[in-house]
């Protein structure tokens, strides 16, 4: 019944959990029978070959990451997240059931989709997306997402959004490629995806500038970065699963990377808002250059690799002339700068808020993933086309024609190409003649006496003066019209209401049990009584 | 070969950058009713700033930033052709693309971002985000606009979109794109209305509120060399390029002097007013000839 294949995909996401629990795993040292738990729970569902062992696999991912989340999160929050798994785990079992009650066979091979009878398709199509939407967090399923990521361990967010969360994506490349193959699928109802997606992107990047506390922003940015693969996916063709591809490895770096570096700080700080943090700069110079590295690689400019994979999606919506959905992609990611660099200046750069900041040393195992993170970013860079060795295997296992580049440093599309190495390398030199020029210059740099010598509008400020601008970055978009529009509305109020409704409707169940004794006697008499007059006839 | 080719380009921008410079603040004011400084005095202004006895130095963050500002602004320069079908003056426009380009533009603020955001002043990070917020405006048509050449031509290589011009130019072929981007080529230019970021009427506000001597001057360089790599790309983009430095001149000039021209009429709107207004009706016009193209 159980049955494993090791497949190029399977390879991939393994791969990228095998890197991520790898480096962070000696950071943790609680949870570890859970964690483990949860990374072979991975294994199962990344080489399952049938569907049984998926949905298992997939069950257990669920439950071992609930209890590491019940551990530190409010029991709100757990519960959240486990009644929205829960319904991702029915979707998929109803799917699973739907489709093993018309093809008769779990094994992936042996699934011929056309046997499911074509009115009962979207019934499939729907539950197996709704299940992908949960774990990926899309729009309107998003609500336990926020709350999870930033209520969790420091460690554990990480985990959740670099690879948890593709989870999802891993679902969709496996069931609407390989299983159902993409041709019987209707073109109307991807396009309904690919807008979800983006409409995600868009609001979550929205969401994001606006929060308060750093965790919540790279939790909103997941959301976003996420909308875009599930969006570049839908179109289901060579270009747009090696673009999605792509932005899956770029965004697990990037997110490890990111996370890592917020615990480091929140380790060594104990504080996790804007309203506290700022002027990390000098105290950590290591911890400033690795995030500025994981912030360029998430806005996606060159010379780093989260270019590559934005290059990717661009060139593939392009091709496939959905230019309304490339602007919406476009719009959502220059958006995003702005909150990238709030998460830059908000830590790093500006004035400490608490007057001095004591430094508190970090252990270097923190460093350890960031520095692998950072690694793959700069490579990628360098030789975009590294990423199309890995994933064209792929692309031929499900049957699409691999990309054909000629230079490792050259990065092909059919909207033309750029060569990643050449632009690494002119970067560096223009940055290291004009260093040198300005450095030798006659003109002498002379260092300011403290971090208040500033020009003040006359004034002198000192340490009562609030001059940190951190958490008022974005303050000023909540008057423009519609954006005031996405920020003031939110799909939590529904889901609260649900909540209220069911908890409701529960407790007038719940009466039914805690009768007193006097009043399940009489029941109990009116039942004879009734059960009598039914005999009698 | 390669070498002298890229410090021409460079020198070229400089040059004109600063000449068209001092000819905008002689035009405005001239259009203001005054005299206006000479020519020559920017020139002057940017050695002078090198030459200062000492300048300012918060520490390496700020020293770097500046100087990734200015490496983004010349690298972008670097991968626009200067001229059509040449080998000359090209730099390395051959290994990138359009999409590049866009990308590499912010590469340039995003160093500024951060040099200003580690001198701590509070008022210099103010104009940053009033940059970003105003980006979301200004990135839209502009993108859109690029969208639309793009798929016209179904390439992003720049040396393609010039050629596909050599009977009948872009602002002719898509007029409706050619607005959208040039009003949100304003905005690049930091030209009135949009320009609240480097509010250049307050002294004590905006981006370049902490920067002294040597930094400013490399600020103001790399400003001008940016402002002509701007100029160049609209030129290449729309203009049909140019097949001689004489005609790529008058086409950059003609281009500037309208901005210009624009820019001092008019008043400057809030970074509110700014976003709200590039989002409305530069967009819509671009839209439209995007949709003219695409259906």
């Amino acid at each position: 019944m159980f049955s494993f294949e090791i497949t190029p995909l399977g390879n991939l996401f393994f791969g990228l959990s095998f890197i991520v629990f790898s480096s962070l795993i000696f950071i943790k040292r609680e949870n570890i029978p859970l964690l483990l738990l949860l990374f072979s729970s991975l294994g199962v569902v990344f080489y399952a070959d049938d569907l049984v062992t998926l949905f298992i696999g997939w069950e257990i991912m669920s439950w071992s990451s609930y209890f590491i989340i019940l551990n530190r999160a409010t029991l709100k929050t757990a519960q959240k997240y486990i009644i929205f798994n829960l319904g991702a785990s029915f979707a998929l079992l109803g799917a699973i059931i739907l489709i093993y009650s018309f093809t008769g066979t779990f094994i992936y091979e042996e699934i011929y989709f056309n046997k499911v009878p074509i009115s009962l398709r979207a019934i499939v199509y729907i539950l197996l997306f709704i299940t992908i939407f949960i774990k990926s967090g899309i729009i309107p399923f998003h609500y336990w997402v926020v709350d999870t990521y930033s209520e969790s361990d420091d460690i554990f967010s990480a985990i959740l959004s670099a690879i948890i969360s593709k989870s999802g994506i891993f679902l969709f490349i496996t069931l609407f490629v390989k299983i159902i193959g993409y041709r019987y699928i209707e073109s109307n109802l991807l396009n309904i995806v690919a807008w979800l997606g983006i409409i995600t992107s868009i609001v979550a990047t929205f969401k994001a500038i606006t929060q308060d506390e750093v965790k919540r922003v790279l939790a909103y940015s997941s959301i976003a970065q996420i909308g875009y693969i599930i969006a570049i996916l839908a179109s289901l063709n060579d270009n747009g699963l090696e673009a999605g591809l792509y932005h899956t490895l770029i965004h697990t770096s990037v997110k490890l990377l990111l996370f890592i570096n917020l615990a480091s700080i929140i380790y060594v700080t104990g504080r996790d808002r804007f309203s506290q943090l700022g002027g990390l700069l000098y105290n950590y110079p290591t911890l400033f250059i690795l995030f500025l590295i994981g912030i360029i690689g998430l806005a996606g400019v060159p010379p780093l690799g989260g270019f590559n994979s934005k290059f990717l999606i661009y060139t593939t919506l392009l091709e496939e002339k959905k230019p309304i959905l490339l602007i919406a992609v476009m719009f959502s990611s220059v958006t995003a700068f702005l909150y990238c660099y709030k998460l830059i200046y908000g830590i790093y750069l500006g004035q400490p808020t608490d007057g001095k900041g004591e430094c508190k040393k970090l252990p270097n195992i923190y460093y350890f993933s960031q520095y692998i993170s950072a690694t793959i970013l700069v490579i990628l860079g360098l030789m975009p086309s590294l990423g199309m060795k890995i994933f064209n295997p792929i692309l031929i296992s499900l049957g699409f024609k691999p990309n054909i580049y000629g230079s490792i440093f050259e990065l092909n599309s059919n909207f033309g190409s750029f060569n990643g190495g050449i632009i690494m390398t002119i970067f560096i030199a223009i940055f290291l003649s004009i260093l040198v020029i300005v450095v030798f210059m006659k003109n002498q740099a002379v260092k300011v006496k403290d971090r208040y010598d500033i020009s003040y509008c006359g004034e002198v400020p000192n340490s009562n003066f609030n001059l940190h601008y951190g958490y008022g970055i974005g303050e000023e978009l909540k008057r423009v019209g519609f954006i005031k529009l996405i920020l003031k509305n939110s799909i939590s109020s529904y889901w609260d209401n649900l909540s209220y409704i069911v908890k409701d409707l529960s407790i007038i169940i719940k009466r039914l049990y805690s009768l007193s004794i006097q009043s399940i006697a009489i029941l109990t008499v009116i039942l004879f009584i009734i059960l009598i007059s039914i005999g009698a006839k | 070969m390669l070498l002298l080719d890229v410090i021409c380009m460079i020198f070229l921008a400089y040059f004109f950058g600063f000449l068209y410079y001092g000819l905008y603040r002689n035009i405005t004011a001239r259009v203001h009713g005054r005299v206006g400084p000479s020519i020559a005095q920017s020139f002057y202004d940017s050695i002078k700033l090198f030459l200062k006895d000492n300048s300012t130095n918060f520490g390496w963050a700020f020293y770097g930033g500046i100087v990734i500002t200015a490496t983004g602004a010349v690298t972008t320069l670097l991968f626009i052709p200067y001229l059509k079908n040449s080998f000359h003056l090209s730099g390395f426009s051959q290994y990138g693309n359009l999409i590049v380009i866009l990308y590499l533009m912010v590469l340039g603020p995003l160093g500024n971002a951060v040099g200003i955001g580690s001198n701590g002043n509070p008022f210099g990070v103010m104009g940053i985000t009033r940059g970003l917020t105003r980006l979301i405006g200004l990135e839209l048509p502009f993108y859109i606009a690029s969208i639309g050449i793009m798929i016209a031509n179904h390439s992003a290589d720049i040396s393609i979109i010039m050629t596909n011009q050599s009977h009948i130019w872009n602002i002719f072929s898509y007029p409706l794109l050619f607005i959208g981007a040039f009003i949100s080529f304003l905005g690049f230019m930091g030209n009135s209305p949009f320009d609240v970021v480097s509010a250049p009427q307050e002294v004590c506000s905006g981006p370049a509120t902490e920067f002294s001597g040597k930094f400013f001057g490399l600020i103001l360089s790399q400003n001008v060399i940016f402002s002509f790599a701007k100029l160049l790309l609209m030129v290449d983009l729309f203009l049909g390029g140019a097949t001689t430095l004489f005609e790529l001149v008058v086409k950059t000039f003609i281009l500037f002097i309208v901005a210009v021209l624009i820019g001092s009429v008019y008043a400057r709107f809030t970074t509110i007013q700014a976003v709200e207004f590039l989002i409305k009706i530069p967009t819509i016009i671009a839209l439209f000839g995007l949709l003219s193209i695409s259906y």
